[in-house]
């Protein structure tokens, strides 16, 4: 909540200049128009203790509220229905996001964050159960909200083969100095495994390249010991 | 579409659940669309002591849009007219976003009377004499607070309230009809005739 404590510290103000109107002088006292100020006497503020039914059902919306808090949507407080997240990763119900991005017409901003929002650039959850919530029905959507936008598949890490024996490339490249890297195993995640998939494409050429490495590096050699 | 009711159900009741807030919120008649807010005039500022009430109407669109705040305690500063009680400042307007809440809006207005903005004032005169002369300007604020915030302007009130009731009308139809009429009670038996 940066942005909403940011408003709240520094509030900002602007707006057209009132037309000045009468001031009553500093000390006149209006004892004939008094202040509304009064009329909180005895602030009423909803209270569930006036009916102990509604009192039980405040209480399990409270807890109910409770364990829902981190998955509820910033916009209207529910259970994300639709959930999507943001890049920022501010989690909204999709028909209330796409609400929002719809009033914004100049900047569209997360309203938690400010930060940019783009429509398409938004990550649908899908949890276990059906991807419809019986609430977005209730919740009436007049304007057609479109389909959230799709999740997307990036291509998955796979374990590079080559890098397997990460043990004996190491004992190696401590006992031979710079000649494992000629043969190719340079290793710079020695420890992970994990490296970008090359294409077959990338891999031969890498080849080509270490072997001529290796000869010139041979030839080198050979002109030094002899 | 109609108003998030659950939302602002909820707003409320997170606000009645923060007693340390400072700020109260309370529904005005049936409708949540109508609300009035109350805030504390913040500690070393001329609004010290005073007990400050804010008219509050919600749109359908709410929280899409921001909610329309206005003073009915009567308040000396630049960003807020002395008239009528609108209130400038950037979360009421464009700088409003659906996290914000009533909560958040109130809080800011309480801070908006600890430092107040006079480069984008609200009321020409009040800034005026806050860029001119801040003794006077404070010395005025602080008077107007005592005349129309301070907690023994409540019996004035009561009395007001006992008086419609007299006349054979509900205690709760009197203060809703006060408050509408910004505290005159004749402004309030006219709603409450009209009506
Ligand atoms: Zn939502
Ligand atoms: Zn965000």
């Amino acid at each position: 909540m940066s942005a909403a404590l940011e408003a709240l510290t520094v509030p900002h103000a602007g707006g057209p200049l009132a037309a000045p109107q009468q001031q009553p002088p500093a000390g006149a006292l209006q004892q004939q128009q008094q202040p509304p100020a009064a009329l909180g006497a005895a602030p009423k503020l909803l209270d569930a203790e006036e009916d102990p039914k509604a009192a039980l059902k405040a209480q399990a919306a409270e807890l109910e509220s409770q364990e829902d808090i981190l998955f509820s949507c910033n916009i209207c407080y529910d259970l994300a229905s639709e959930p999507v997240v943001t890049l920022c990763g501010h989690l909204y119900c999709w028909p209330c996001l796409y609400r929002w991005l719809q009033v914004q017409s100049h900047c569209r901003t997360c309203p938690v964050c400010k930060a940019g929002v783009e429509k398409d650039k938004v990550i649908p959850i899908y949890g276990r159960g059906g991807n419809e919530d019986p609430r977005a029905k209730s919740k009436g959507e007049p304007e057609a909200v479109p389909q959230r936008p799709a999740g997307q598949r990036p291509a998955p890490v796979v374990r590079n083969p080559l890098l397997q024996p990460n043990a004996n490339v190491n004992a190696q490249q401590g006992g031979l100095g710079i000649i494992p890297t000629l043969f190719g195993l340079q290793n710079g995640n020695g420890n992970g495994g994990y490296a970008e998939p090359l294409t077959p494409e990338q891999q031969h050429q890498a080849f080509l390249s270490r072997l001529l490495l290796m000869l010139g590096s041979f030839v080198i050699m050979c002109l030094l010991l002899f | 579409m109609p108003i998030d009711l659950g939302r602002v159900q909820k707003e409320i009741r997170d606000i009645d659940r923060d007693k340390a807030s400072g700020v109260t919120i309370e529904v005005q008649g049936n409708s949540v669309q109508k609300l009035i807010g109350c805030l504390k005039g913040p500690r070393d500022t001329p609004f010290d002591g005073g007990i400050f009430y804010v008219n509050i109407e919600l749109d359908d669109q709410y929280p899409f849009v921001p909610p329309k705040m206005r003073f009915i305690t009567k308040v000396w500063h630049p960003n807020i007219s002395s008239a009528n009680g609108a209130i400038c400042l950037d979360i009421l307007k464009d700088q409003w976003s659906p996290a914000l809440t009533l909560k958040t809006a109130l809080l800011s207005l309480q801070a908006l009377l600890s430092s107040p903005q006079p480069d984008d004032p609200q009321d020409a005169v009040v800034a005026r004499q806050y860029m001119g002369s801040l003794a006077e300007y404070e010395a005025t604020a602080r008077q107007w607070t005592q005349t129309y915030a301070h907690a023994q302007q409540v019996v004035g009130l009561e009395a007001k309230v006992q008086q419609i009731v007299e006349m054979g009308f509900g205690r709760e139809q009197a203060l809703a009809a006060l408050k509408r009429a910004n505290g005159d009670e004749n402004g309030a038996m006219e709603i409450l005739l009209g009506a």
